[in-house]
């Protein structure tokens, strides 16, 4: 039973939610208002689980003197101190002349934005390594990816010192890429996964799937 | 011989227009007199309420698959051999997990990003009981970071019934499967410092990645790890192909557990795939025909008599 049980659930409430989908009758609907509002209810409750995780491993690994715990101690810090300065601020225990939550909005737009794009910055450099690494013509395909690449990174870049019909050449030829060449392999990967997910879904759906429940 | 076609066409009318008709008068309702009402979408009591019609077609090449599905799935288990032909990168999650062991530095599994009801990330969870099985019989560590609370639960249980499954229940670790944050990058950069200080010699990144692909895939290769990188989402699949050692590209991504366990019932849900593809392809080409043969596509629901007349007329 607790293997049928979850299994049930889930083919159910899979059939209830593909109901709804071509269905726009009040019913089905309403069904799928109220699934959603309890997968919200779920979402919220394993939320806590995820903190409750988070501190267990870092409190234990801050007790131990693990070689990391010194960043586990400043997580820690920054978890309870947002959440704190949160609290006072929605109680109106703490208060600033720049409105509602000005404290935890500073915290967040001044340290943690910053260090978000920060994260996302290092891309640029990224992308030029990886490219580096892909685009050696040690073989026939790398020879095409690095022929293609350079074509298309021709045709987006500005080329100042070339004629204008140089320009335009390379434009015409990197749009064809893109439009065909590129767009044709998009789609057959698009294809295939659509395929995949479609064929995933019904598994999981019809039940036929079991391997992500435990036995 | 176009104008008699062409006349006829006057005469006769289309399919799909008579279809519309029939199933609009579906949803047909009585008005007060007993007379018919006009056909249209929102007639109480008519088929325009429980289904719908625009959607048809999405609901019936459904149902075709599903039936594929099981007819193929039946023949398998029947004894039917359904041929798989070789992918690279999933051979290469054994090689990788090997790796690990004979280094003694733990696997890292990356289950993406997304939450769990994308289905990239459900099937993650279920190469992650594969990958933590084999895990378990090596008695390698297995590191699993996570971004979303729900995804924890399940990578908790997919770890620990992968390590039943290998008859070593000892060996699952509940402080390996970590949640790090909710926030991409924060999540991103945990990762990434679990790369560099943990070292992990096999790094396995399977699901729905977004931009933090490129981040986690060049981490792991300047951290020396061999990589096995998959993923259905086609615009993060240039990062991986060009900084991990195998990538698993798309379809491929959802054949993981039939080619690992080669289970006739997954095989045969395959084979349904490849049979959908091929009338998709088929569709393609028919499709690439006529839009070829009606013109600069600004017509609308073309008969067969214009195609015909375009083609031949």
């Amino acid at each position: 039973m607790k293997r049928e049980i979850p299994i049930a659930l889930t083919v159910i409430c899979g059939l209830l939610i593909t109901w709804a989908f071509f269905s726009p009758s009040e019913l089905s609907q309403a069904v799928n208002v109220e699934l959603t509002a309890w997968a919200s209810i779920f979402f919220a409750v394993a939320f806590l689980l995820g903190i409750g995780n988070l501190v267990r491993i870092s409190l234990k690994q801050i007790s131990a003197r693990h070689p990391d715990w010194p960043y586990k101690a400043l997580l820690m810090l920054m978890l309870f101190g947002y959440l704190s300065i949160g609290l006072l601020e929605i109680h109106g225990v703490i208060e600033s002349e720049y409105g509602d939550k000005a404290y935890q909005d500073w915290i967040y737009e001044r340290i943690f934005k910053p260090l978000q794009s920060t994260m996302f910055a290092l891309l640029a450099f990224y992308i030029a390594s990886a490219a580096f690494r892909a685009f050696r013509a040690r073989s026939m395909e790398a020879t095409l990816l690095l022929t293609a690449g350079a074509l298309v990174m021709l045709g987006q870049v500005p080329l100042p010192i070339a004629p204008p019909e140089v320009g335009a050449f390379f434009a015409r030829v990197q749009g064809f890429l893109m439009a065909y060449v590129n767009a044709a392999g998009q789609s057959a990967i698009i294809m295939g996964a659509a395929l995949g997910t479609l064929a995933t879904g019904l598994r999981i759906v019809l039940g036929l799937e079991r391997s992500y429940l435990s036995e | 011989m176009i104008q008699p076609l062409l006349a006829l066409q006057d005469a006769v009318t289309p399919w799909w227009v008579d279809l519309n008709l029939w199933l609009s008068g579906m949803g047909r309702g009585t008005d007060a007199d007993g007379s018919v009402l006009a056909p249209g979408i929102g007639t109480p009591g008519g088929l325009d309420d429980w289904i719908d019609t625009g959607k048809l077609p999405t609901l019936i090449a459904i149902l075709i698959y599903a039936f594929l599905m099981l007819r193929s799935q039946a023949k398998a288990k029947a004894g039917a051999e359904i041929p798989i032909r070789r992918i690279a990168g999933l051979d290469a999650l054994d090689e990788a997990i090997g790796r690990s062991t004979e280094m003694g530095r733990p696997v890292l599994y990356v289950p993406g990003i997304d939450e769990i009801k994308e289905i990239q990330t459900i099937y993650s969870m279920m190469i992650l009981r594969h990958v933590a099985r084999k895990t378990a019989e090596y008695g390698t560590p297995l590191i699993v970071p996570v971004k979303d609370s729900v995804v924890m639960t399940f990578a908790e249980e997919a770890c620990k019934q992968g390590c039943l499954d290998a008859g070593r229940p000892d060996a699952f670790i509940a402080d390996n499967v970590r949640y790090l944050s909710n926030e991409q990058f924060a999540y991103c950069a945990g990762v990434a410092g679990i790369m560099n200080r943990e070292k992990p010699a096999a790094n396995i990144m399977l699901g729905m990645f977004f931009a933090e692909s490129l981040i986690l895939a060049e981490t792991g290769y300047a951290s020396g790890a061999i990589q096995v990188a998959g993923t259905a989402k086609q615009h993060q699949l240039p990062f991986f192909v060009a900084a991990c050692d195998y990538t698993i590209i798309g379809e491929e991504y959802f054949a993981v557990t039939a080619y690992l366990t080669r289970e006739p019932g997954l095989l045969g849900t395959i084979r349904a795939a490849d049979i959908i593809k091929v009338i998709v392809i088929i569709l393609f080409v028919l499709g690439v025909i006529l839009a070829t043969a009606t013109g600069n596509g600004t017509e609308t629901s073309p008969s067969l008599f214009d195609v015909y007349g375009r083609l031949f007329g």
